[in-house]
């Protein structure tokens, strides 16, 4: 595991100096070039200069604490046990994390998108439409009797609709019909 | 070399089906319909790479193009064609055929010559609706591609293999009819099955516009179902938990994708256009339910149906943004998704046949048995999830970019929010298959990790999948031809280009 490590470390002293000219514009051909306004050289030296010294702070501390005086971070625990534990805790993130994104999330997508939405809604429109077919196929089965009389029957009624769509001038009938629906049958 | 270019579409799709053939032929023994299908696939594969070698990146329309006419009265041509839009494609079909092949090796053990010969099948016809440019042929092959498709399901499917095959065929034909009235429709106006005659006819007004609309919407509607957009995914989560590895892998995205580009955007424009907010509203639904939905799968082939709705939503975001950078990184995504799908796809496959089970409860501490399934897995959902480096962060990214700078700045941050669930779901999911203490299951049952034969595909995709993320630039060149402004007619005609001031940057180019 160390060279892996020693790789890294290395990589995270001098990464950030590589090409910086390069790495700021590669996205440029999809994205535009200088999409965003960068600080000036003297916020930027503060800000890292900070950034050092909060790592070295930190190292300094640990190094107190784990390297020379052992028995410090005890007597700290046990005179501050509420600070211990949210320490301990990280926080309670992770916790305050589950119960406001992750649970909801997960409630949410399991019975309101998955059984109502997806399975009583879209599944049901589904279901009923393959219905209305099974329902009106079972309907006009019956039609098909295989009762000769029957058909005949059907036959002669089938004509009778036809001649009278035929003989029957539709174009007066209706005008004369919708004439009396309207009330002005008597001009 | 002429004439190869000029015949190599017509080989392109008659090699399968001389395969299928063979594969009736020979008896049913010490695998032989496998080895015939294996070699097949491979060598329609070798073929299908003519396309990119002798492809001319300076020539705007179609290449290697046959039109011959085929029956007289009504005017149906034999009329087929690539360009940069649909030349991957095709060539994305031929590789995930012998992959198809592989995956199916060990998994389909009874009736195996029909199963090839429906599958080479199926390879014809997926072939012939990347190619058709006349419609009454490209409607013949799209619905050729649902027959044997529903077939396999009702033959093959694990539990519920008839149900969830009726159901299939119903959503994917019903809406298909209203495609084929459409179609007679223009035909009737236009005289006219050739898809650039009409592409012309319906740009220069010679088709009246009132019912061209319903037309155009009988066009999406049938293309919406086979993507699927939501919420017509119905069909989806069935499908991809019944159907055979090798029929599951090419069902959704890549056909009714391409079939949006080409025939909805591309005849209609105007009314593509029209319906472009809508579509971009249900596409970013569906991202986001389909990456909901995918979080709380307890079975891994619907949380992979449910993840290809969100990933496939994306797609059609990224068609519908009607934007320069998002439409040929929707087609760039097209490629991407059929490479990492067809990869979990074996790989899920492979735990399938091992362990028996695709609940994912019973999986756990796998890669302490199988760690090869488990190294590649990993590498295929990272590249699902669009890690930088692996070929769906350039299509995503495309899209994203496209969508924010483009289109419209609130439906490109929900739209991201689905690729961070995207991660989320992949990686919990890596996480209880084949991480954590090893369940009852893994340690009673002994498996053999991925054989020879597995590994011979897996690898190479996965090597796609890096190459695609670090050199895109070998393929946007294909794709950018197809999408540019100045080869698009509707573009041209209609003066689409997004203005400067709201085009993504590859727009300003």
């Amino acid at each position: 595991m160390l060279g892996p490590l020693v790789i890294l470390a290395l990589l995270s002293i001098c990464g950030g100096w590589i090409g910086i000219k390069r790495f700021a514009t590669f996205l440029a051909p999809s994205v535009g070039a200088n999409t965003s306004d960068t600080g000036s050289a003297h916020l930027e030296f503060m800000l890292s200069i900070a950034a050092v010294g909060v790592a070295l702070l930190g190292w300094l501390v640990a190094h107190q604490f784990y390297g020379q005086k052992t028995g410090r971070p005890a007597k700290l625990a046990a005179a501050l046990p509420g600070g211990y534990k949210l320490l301990a805790n990280k926080y309670y993130v992770d916790e305050f994390y589950a119960a406001i994104v992750v649970k909801p999330l997960m409630v949410i997508s399991k019975f309101l998108l998955g059984w109502v939405v997806d399975t009583a809604l879209l599944g049901g429109t589904a279901w009923l439409i393959g219905g209305i077919a099974t329902f009106s196929g079972a309907l006009l089965q019956r039609w098909q009797s295989g009762n000769i009389r029957s058909y005949a029957a059907w036959l002669a009624a089938g004509a009778a609709a036809v001649i009278l769509f035929v003989l029957v001038p539709w174009a007066t009938v209706l005008g004369s019909l919708s004439a009396i629906h309207l009330g002005v049958a008597g001009q | 070399m002429d004439s190869i270019n000029s015949s190599i579409l017509t080989w392109i799709l008659l090699a399968p089906l001389v395969g299928a053939v063979l594969v009736a032929l020979v008896p049913d023994r010490a695998k032989l319909p496998n080895w015939i299908a294996l070699l097949t696939a491979l060598a329609t594969f070798g073929l299908t790479l003519h396309l990119p070698a002798h492809f001319d990146l300076g020539h705007g329309g179609f290449q290697f193009s046959i039109n011959l006419q085929w029956i007289e009265n009504p005017a149906i041509f034999y009329h087929v064609g690539v360009d940069g839009l649909s030349l991957w494609l095709v060539v994305l079909t031929g590789l995930l055929a012998p992959v198809g092949v592989i995956a199916s090796w060990s998994a389909i053990k009874e009736r195996r010559k029909i199963f090839f010969v429906l599958f080479l099948l199926q390879q014809t016809a997926m072939f012939g609706v990347f190619v058709s440019l006349d419609m009454m042929l490209y409607y013949a092959f799209w619905e050729l591609s649902l027959v044997p498709m529903a077939i396999l399901i009702a033959m093959y499917g694990r539990k519920d293999g008839p149900k969830v095959a009726l159901k299939f065929f119903l959503f994917t034909f019903i809406s298909s009819a209203p495609l084929l009235v459409a179609i007679l429709w223009l035909y009737s106006k236009t005289n006219s099955f050739d898809f650039t005659v009409l592409q012309n006819d319906i740009i220069v007004g010679l088709v009246p516009a009132e019912p061209l609309c319903w037309v155009s919407v009988a066009f999406l509607f049938a293309f919406a179902v086979k993507v699927p957009v939501f919420p017509l995914h119905g069909w989806l989560a069935d499908t991809f938990s019944e159907a055979p590895v090798a029929l599951a892998m090419v069902v959704a995205g890549k056909l009714g994708l391409y079939s949006m580009l080409r025939f909805h955007v591309g005849l209609f424009p105007f009314q593509a256009r029209a319906a472009a907010p809508y579509l971009i509203a249900l596409a970013v639904i569906g991202i986001l339910y389909g990456a909901c939905l995918a979080l709380v799968q307890q079975d891994f082939w619907r949380l992979l149906a449910f993840a290809a709705l969100s990933h496939l939503s994306l797609i059609t975001l990224g068609i519908y943004g009607f934007t320069y950078a998002g439409s040929a990184g929707a087609v760039y995504q097209i490629l991407n998704h059929g490479v990492v799908d067809g990869a979990l796809f074996v790989l899920l496959g492979a735990l399938e046949t091992r362990y028996s089970t695709s609940e994912i409860a019973a999986y756990g501490g796998v890669a302490g048995k199988l760690p090869r399934a488990a190294t590649l897995f990993v590498i295929a959902s990272l590249a699902m999830i669009g890690l930088p480096m692996l070929n769906s962060f350039v299509g995503e990214f495309l899209i994203l970019a496209s969508t924010f700078n483009g289109v419209s700045r609130s439906w490109a941050v929900a739209a991201a929010l689905g690729v961070i669930l995207s991660a989320a779901y992949m990686l919990w999911l890596v996480q209880r298959v084949f991480y954590g203490p090893e369940s009852e299951l893994t340690r009673s049952k002994p498996a053999a990790d991925l054989h020879f034969r597995e590994l011979a595909v897996l690898w190479p995709l996965a090597l796609l999948m890096l190459v695609m993320g670090l050199a895109p630039s070998y393929w946007m060149p294909f794709i950018e031809a197809a999408v540019h402004p100045q080869n698009r007619h509707e573009v041209r005609y209609l003066d689409f280009v997004v203005t400067p001031n709201t085009a993504p940057g590859g727009g300003q180019r």
